[in-house]
Formats: C-alpha cells, structure tokens, sequence
C-alpha cells in the first residue's frame, strides 16, 4: 500500500512537469510577453517603449528559457521559465499584473469556495443517493418510469436557466434570501442557501439517473437474490446489501472532486458573487491576467492528480477485494 | 395426479403455473407442474436448461422475478399451509427459516463487500433475534458443521479470500441457519470441480440425516441424481414428463425423453459409437401446446402424440406423461411406427500409420508476480511446470485435472497465445516457440482452438459469414488463380460447405451469433475453426457449459469430422465420462505438472497416481448400484506459486511416504504408453 502510494506520488512528478511545459508553451510562447503588455495597455498605439516599461514592472523582460547575459547558473535562472513557471512547484505562485500576492489571495479565498462547494456535494449526494434509491425502490412502476422522465428534463435544462430562474422567484418574487453577495462567518449562511440549493437542482436529473442505473444493476445481481431468500426485507436488502455494494462505483466518483472542490465553481460563485477562487479565476480570465490564471491552471491539474490518486486508495477502503499492488 | 394424502408430506406444490409476461408475449415457463416432497427425504428435479427446473425453485420460495413473472394458479402447501395465499410479510419469516435455498453460483452468490461471518449472523439475527456475540458463536459453530477448519478466522473473511467449495460451505451453512424444514439446492454443484462436488454432496447428504431435513435438489446431472436422490421428476418445457423412485427409474425410465437423455450420456461402453442425440430443440413456451411438447424431437412418436395432450399416468411408485404409458392409448399406435431411425454407426477407429503430430518437452510457462516500489519480481505463479507430452495425428489426447491445475494454460501455450519461458513445442519439425512475427501467423493455420464458452467466444456484432471468413482471409485460404468473382463464388461455396460439416444450413451465414442456441454456437465456433484446415485441434472444455443432450450432438461431430478430416485433438476438460467415451490417451494435470499419463483404458482401470485414483474415484456414477467409496482429498489445490516440497500432492496424500517430502518422483512405467510419477512405484 505505502510502496503503491510513493510510487504514484512518483508518478504524479512527470505528469506535472508536462502540464508545467504545457502551460509555459501556452502562456509565454505563444502569447508572448509582448502580446501580453499590449493587452495590458490597449490596443495597436502602443509604443516599444511602453510594452518594455509594462513588461519591466511585471517581471516579463527576461529571455524565455535560456539567459545568454547572465553569468553562470544566471543562465538558466534568470528566465522567465525559471522564475514564472518553475516556482509553481513550490507553490509560490508569484504576484498579479495588479501586484496582489496570488498565494495570499488564494489562501483567502478557498474558504468562501469551500464553504458552498461542500455542502452542495453533501447535499447533493445525499438527495440523489436517497433518491434514486427510492426510483429502484418502485422499480419496473410509473414512479419509475416517471421519476426517469424527469430526471431527463431536468438535466436537459441549462444550469444557467436554474440559477436565472431561482434569483428571479426566491429573491425577486417571495425575497427570502438576498440575489447575491457575500459575508464573513454565520451571516455568510443566507447568501449560501440559494447558490447551494441551485446547484443541487441542476445535478439531481443527472446524479439521480446515473445512481439508479448503478442500483438497478446491482440489484440483479446473485447475491440479493441470496439475500432475499434468507428472508430479509426488501428494505434490509436496499439498504444493507445493494448500498454498500453500489457504494463502490458512488464513492470513487464523488473523491475525485473532492480536492477539486477547492477551485470553486465558475459559474455560480460570478452569478452570485462569492468572492471565491471560481469567481477569481474568472475575474483574471477578463482581466487577461495571467499570472493568476497559469497559477489556477496549475493548482487544478496538481489537486485533480490527487483525487486520482485519492479515488484508488478509497477503492481499497469500501471494497474489500481490491488490492493495490 | 399423485395427491398423497400421507402425513409425512412437508410441501405439496400442485398445479403450479408460472409464467412470464414478456414482449413477445406470454412464456408458459411452469406450466401445471404437481410434487410432494416428503419430511426427511431427497427429491430431486432433473432437466435440461430452460425445462423450468430453477423456476421451480423460485415459485417455492416465492421470489419469481417481478412484476415479468407471476405464479398464475396452482397451490405451494408447506405443511397444509398454502404459500400463495401468504402474505409477504408472512413469507419473510418463513424464508430462510423453513425453506432455505442455496445457488448454482457460490462466486457470485455472495455479498463481496461483507464478511461471511456477517452474512451467516445476519440471518441469525433476522430469525432469532440473536445478536452479537451470541450469532457469532452460533455462525461459528455453523462453520464448523460443514467442515470450514478454523471456524474464528474465517468468520471475518471475505467471499473472495476462498475457494469456490469453500464458499458453497459458506452458503450452506447460510441456509442452515435458520434450522430449515427444506433446504432448495439449485445446482449446488455445477460449477465445481469433481472432488469438491464429491466433498459438498457428502456433505448434504450427512447433514440431511443428521437434521431429518428435506432436499430438494435442482440439477442436470443424472449422476448426482443417482448418487444421492431418493425420488426424482424429470422436466421438460415447463411440466413433469416422469416421476419416479430412483431405483426404478435408473432401472427402467418410462418416458421417452427420459431414455433420450440416458442415452445421450457418454459412457464407456458406447466408444467407438456415436452417442444418440435429441433432434430439434426445446419447443418454445409462449405458444399453446395441440399434443405432446416433446412430440417432435421424439422417436416413437404417432400422430394421436401430435393431437391429443397426454394425461398423467400414476402407477406405483410415480406416473408419466406419455401416451404411450396409457395402454388404452398405446394401442392406437400404427406399428410401423416402432421403427426407430438409427444412425449410421461409425467405424471404430483403426489407424495403423503412427504419426506424430506434435511433441512437447519440458514446457514451462511461468507469470511473475511484482512487488514494491519498483515492481521487484519476489516470485513466479508456476502455471506449468515442465510437461511433456505427444499427440499423434488424428487421435485424441485428454488433459484433465481440477480447476486451477494449469490446463488452459497448457492449452494456449501450445497454441502460442501464451509464451513459454522454457521447453520446446515441436509440431512436425517446427518448434513453435522459436517461430516470432510472420512464420509463427502462417503457422497458425495449423492449429485452432475452441474455447468453453460458446456464449462469449463469437464476436455479437459480426455475422456467422464474417467469423467463417476472418481466418480465411487472415491465412489467405482461396483460390488465387481465379479472378475474383469467382473467387467470391468460391468463398461462399466454401463457407456453405463447412456449416453443412458442422450440420448447420446455409442460410444461417447471414445470421447474428445471438440469434442460435449454445449447442448451435459452438458448431459455428467449430466451423470457424475448420475454416484454415487445421492439423490439430485444442479443444478447452467445448461441452461443459451445454446440456447433455446438446453435449451428445457436439461430440459426435467432433468425432465424424475426426474421422473424415483426420484431425488430432488435445481435449482439455474436468469430465471424466467424455474421456472415457471420447479420448485414446489421457494425461492428468496436478498443480502444473503430468502426474500420471497413458492409453485411456490404462489409466482409467487401472489408476497409478493416488491423486488419479481419488480424481476417479470421486466422479458420480450414473448407476446407482454401483457403489464406490469416495477417496477423501484433504484441503485444496495448494497455490501454484509456492507448491509444496517434494511431491506436490503429498500434503493431501494418504499414500505419502516421508520421500515424498523430500523430492519430486522420478517417472515410473507400466507398459509403454503408461507412466506415472509417483514414488510408490
């Protein structure tokens, strides 16, 4: 188990040094500094001389891989790869075009992302498991067939219309709960009921269909048929057989968003301003700062490496069978 | 029919219909099906797949799939009290508790994700409200009474830390537990080696006389029947066509369906002769039926058989479905109808020239296991360890031995789908495990191989024209010196002529693998096989997931085709009688090595091996009066990757002397075509 765990982490090493490339090919070779300053400043009437003070001020005004000037390892160090693009190993995810520290904004801003994003999978799980359990409960009856038809409609209809939908008729029309914004400690609770109780509507037709395909199939299986000829009910036989079992495919599916989870959701957190990582990304994105979004970029790869790596390791612990070897 | 109203019957089943609502309609798959099981007695349903056997079972214990299935009408009386009319509620508590049921599948039968312990105590708890310690102590000794060693370890294991017998134990002393009046057993045996089988029916039939419960068995197997069954009903679409005590039914069976399937069983006595087949198939359900459901695969049939539904006959000991039991209706029977189509009896196989086809020495095939952090190779899974062994052109060597033993590896070793990592396979004067790339594809038209399961071999989205052809294209098997429209024709003509080899009509080549049954999928496999004029046929348990009937049909095609083609067969399988019936030479496998090898007269009457001899002597008999004393093996085939010193098999020996400790037998000969490694001699 520990031998398997080193040797994955191991694994991770090459993976990240390709999406470091990646990035450095994407962010500096073919959006050079250049194109970058002129973004910054507006347009085609820009002078040389602006571009080389922008780029100065930001840190940009180095050769890419390979220093010819410099003395020594000064070579290979004062680079732009070197200093923008190799430091993100070490998480030190430099400064902004505004000058903010990233690391320290990040720092700051997981929580209010966290803070929706955990209870949305929480609660999400919760209703789409108890609900697509109740769907195989009534399985092969017009519950069933029904509770399909409209987790087909629901799924079918853009998130963005949910969201649209639930400002325009709980904050407009019966104004239980504010449209947007976002607070310190408990009172943060009253701006996170919609975005939460959003997000799970927009997953429930797509969760609660994939789960009941998942009951369905294990509730054909051998051993409930050996579970129900022991007399159980068929309630015992749901809950204490067929869950633990379904739970296998469930559970790794859920792990592997769970460090994800930190990135914040893009669309929800703009619609309903939560100042959270999802929100930074795409404030940056429109600001065209790319130091953020590189960091961004890189932070997601490296924590969707440790879901992977989280998922094979929650195999071993729900199924008894699986061996990391 | 038989209504005994004697006071020893626990379940009475009367009239039961159940059928299936299905899209294409109504499928009859029990249909008035009538038996009293008595306390303390083995009543065993006999069939072949699709008869309702399983079904049966099902409706007794009320679990019928829904809402497709329903039981229609008929009485389930379990001591008076009738099922049907029970409440669910109410059959919960008897499920489990006075009706048990055990499966054909112990692998798949079994919660993976719980702990046998649990699943044992679980039951405990539901019936006797027993909790914790108390249900452990209790699943324990459970354990115990069907022979798990070292009850408190296994209690906390998964299903899938044990071996198949071990988890068939497991389910039985699930079933158990509750303390049943009946214990159902659907094929308990079916998918386990020969000396599990014997080790797991002994072992009912103890617990049987210890407890004074009833059994009743589901089975196909007329040998388990005979070993253990004290009344038996023979099924076939959906009703009982005979029941019977069992001395008088292994004596005489009365219906014709009966007599069909003894004599499509492969015995000895019938070498050299094509074994008799059922023609046809099983009629399907969902239509009603004007006579007999047998009438057209039966050979004394007359047309008061296609017109009138026979009645239930009782006589003495059970009755039978059949007009021609009814003597008021016998005597309507023409009497040229009596003249029964014989088949044309092949010759028995004499071939003088001796060639051999393919010689292999010391071949060893061995998987490495990987550890740690740079998958350090710590040991090897020694799969086959060192065998030897020559099959002559156009004969048929038998490589038997338990699951696990290294058969199929041998098997696809020589065919070169697994390398070897030492030895020579020599086929004419070509070693195939020299031969890479292009020589080695050329070489395989040579030799085919036919795989177990028909159901899962054929590729489903290809048409059976398309399988044919693959390896002729792949092997490049035409006429090259027409143009190709002709060489179209040709192709065509050729696919026609080896699904008439294999006794399919032509028109089938335009046809969907899902669309036949399994003996008829397996003709197709064997014709894709035919279709490169191979040399030698490697054929891996080609009958073990089909019917006896069905079995019969394909041995007799395998065997024409040997005889017309001359073709040489290595015959992988775990069943003794279709050796006995069906090989020259036979080499038994144990723990990757020969144990024992000879002319199949040699070894099966005058076993060496001790290991031969238990393998032997632990197959069911199909005549009851022969009675044979099981030779008990201790534990199970020990792991491949760390056989035990010396011998392998003196750890479950009862012969081991202390040599046998200390190194593996020189090779020992009888004659010279038997020979055995074994240090008794």
């Amino acid at each position: 188990m520990t031998a398997y765990i080193v040797r994955r982490l191991l694994y991770a090493f090459p993976i990240l040094i390709g999406v470091n490339l990646l990035t450095f090919l994407l962010f500096f070779v073919i959006n050079t500094p250049d194109d970058m300053a002129r973004l910054h400043l507006g347009g085609k009437r820009v002078t040389q001389e602006a571009v080389d003070k922008w780029k100065a001020d930001h840190g940009y005004n180095k050769p890419l891989a390979i220093n010819l000037s410099a003395q020594g390892s000064g070579k290979l160090t004062e680079t732009i790869f070197f200093e923008k693009s190799l430091r993100l190993f070490f998480f030190d995810f430099g400064r902004a075009d505004d000058g903010r520290n990233i690391g320290a904004d990040i720092r700051q801003r997981m929580w209010p992302s966290l803070a929706i994003a955990i209870p949305g999978l929480l609660v999400g799980l919760f209703v789409n498991v108890t609900v697509a359990m109740l769907i195989a409960f009534f399985r092969a009856s017009y519950i069933d067939t029904w509770g399909v038809i409209v987790a087909v409609a629901m799924m079918s209809i853009s998130s963005l219309f949910y969201i649209i939908g639930g400002q325009f008729l709980f904050s407009k029309m019966l104004r239980l709960v504010p449209i947007s914004g976002y607070d310190g400690g408990l009172n943060a609770v009253k701006f996170l009921i919609l975005p939460v109780i959003i997000g799970l509507i927009a997953g429930v037709g797509t969760g609660t269909r994939w789960y009941r395909t998942i009951f369905l199939e294990e509730i054909g299986k051998d051993y409930v048929r050996t579970a129900r000829a022991k007399g159980l009910s068929e309630l015992t036989v749901l809950f204490g057989h067929v869950l633990r079992n379904a739970l296998v495919p469930i559970l790794t599916g859920v792990v592997v968003v769970i460090p994800l989870l930190f990135l914040g959701s893009l669309i929800t957190e703009s619609f309903f301003s939560i100042p959270g990582l999802g929100s930074y990304t795409i404030d940056a994105i429109n600001s065209q700062d790319f130091a953020i979004v590189r960091a961004m970029v890189f932070l997601g790869s490296f924590l969707y490496i440790i879901g992977l790596l989280l998922t094979d390791i929650s195999y071993t612990w729900v199924d008894p069978r699986v061996r990391l070897n | 029919m038989n209504r005994p109203t004697n006071k020893n019957a626990l379940l009475q089943v009367q009239d039961l219909r159940t059928w299936f609502y299905t899209e294409e309609g109504v499928v009859r798959a029990i249909d008035g099906v009538s038996f009293t099981v008595r306390r303390g007695e083995t009543f065993a349903v006999v069939g072949e797949s699709g008869c309702g056997k399983s079904m049966t079972a099902l409706s007794i214990m009320k679990l019928v799939p829904e809402p497709a299935g329903r039981i229609i009408s008929g009485k389930i009386l379990l001591e008076g009290q009738d099922l049907c009319q029970l409440p669910e509620v109410e059959m919960r508590r008897l499920r489990g508790q006075r009706i048990s049921m055990i499966f054909q599948e112990p692998m798949t039968s079994l919660n993976p994700v719980m702990t046998v312990g649990a699943q044992i105590a679980e039951t405990l708890q539901h019936h006797f409200s027993m909790k914790g310690a108390a249900a452990k102590a209790r699943a324990c000794e459970l354990l115990d009474t069907v022979g798990i060693p070292d009850p408190i370890t296994r209690y906390s294991e998964y299903p899938h830390q044990m071996s198949g017998g071990m988890k068939q134990r497991i389910m039985i002393a699930m079933a158990l537990s509750g303390e049943p009046d009946l214990l159902i057993a659907d094929e308990p045996t079916t998918a386990l080696d020969v000396t599990i089988q014997a080790q797991i029916l002994e072992l009912l039939k103890k617990l049987q006389k210890e407890r004074g419960m009833a059994l009743l068995l589901i089975t196909h197997d007329l040998a388990v029947v005979s070993e253990i069954a004290d009344k038996i009903a023979v099924m076939y679409a959906g009703q009982i066509v005979e029941m019977s005590d069992r001395d008088v039914f292994f004596e005489h069976p009365k219906h014709p369906y009966s007599q069909k399937l003894f004599d499509s069983l492969p015995v000895k006595n019938k070498k050299g002769k094509p074994l008799e087949i059922i023609r046809g198939n099983v009629p399907p359900l969902s239509k009603a039926f004007a006579g007999c459901r047998f009438v057209n695969r039966c050979d004394q049939a007359w047309d008061r058989c296609e017109q009138v539904i026979p009645q239930w006959t009782s006589f003495l000991t059970g009755g039978v479905r059949c007009h021609l039991a009814s003597p008021k209706d016998a005597e309507t029977r023409p009497e040229e109808a009596t003249e029964v189509v014989k088949q044309e009896a092949l010759d028995p196989q004499i071939s003088l020239k001796k060639e051999t086809l393919l010689k292999i020495s010391e071949l060893k095939v061995h998987f490495p296991i990987q550890k740690g952090l740079f998958k350090k190779t710590v040991g090897y899974v020694k799969a086959v360890d060192g065998i030897s062994l020559a099959i002559d052109a156009g004969k048929t060597v038998a490589l038997v031995g338990e699951s696990g033993c290294g058969k199929t590896t041998t098997g696809k070793a020589i065919l070169q789908l697994i390398r070897s990592i030492s030895g020579s396979i020599f086929f004419g004067d070509v070693d195939l495990t020299q031969l890479t790339g292009e020589d080695l594809r050329k070489k395989r038209k040579d030799f085919q191989i036919i795989f177990q399961d028909p159901y899962s071999s054929l590729n489903p989205r290809m048409m059976v024209r398309d399988i044919i052809k693959e390896g002729m294209a792949a092997q490049k098997i035409s006429n090259e010196s027409m143009d190709s429209s002709t060489s179209r024709c040709d192709e065509e003509s050729t696919i026609d002529r080896l699904l008439d080899d294999v006794g399919l009509p032509a028109q089938v080549k335009n046809r969907y693998p899902h669309e036949f049954s399994g003996g008829q999928r397996q003709r197709i496999c064997i014709a894709r096989v035919l279709a490169v004029n191979p040399k030698l046929i490697v054929c891996d348990e080609p009958t073990s997931a089909l019917d006896v009937s069905v079995q019969a049909q394909i041995l007799n095609l395998l065997k024409r085709l040997q005889e017309k083609l001359g073709l040489a067969y290595l015959f992988i399988t775990h069943n003794i009688s279709v050796v006995e019936y069906f090989a020259q030479e036979i080499a038994v496998m144990y723990l990757g090595r020969i144990v024992e090898y000879g002319l199949v007269e040699e070894v099966l009457e005058n076993p060496k091996h001790p290991y031969t001899r238990a393998l032997l002597s632990a197959v069911p008999q199909v005549d009851p009066k022969e009675k044979r004393s099981i030779i008990r093996l201790a534990g199970d085939l020990p792991s491949p990757i760390n056989p035990p010193q010396g011998c392998h098999f003196h750890p479950r020996c009862n012969e081991a002397l202390p040599v046998c400790r200390e190194s593996y037998p020189p090779q020992s000969s009888f004659s010279s075509s038997h020979s055995t490694c074994c240090h008794l001699y």
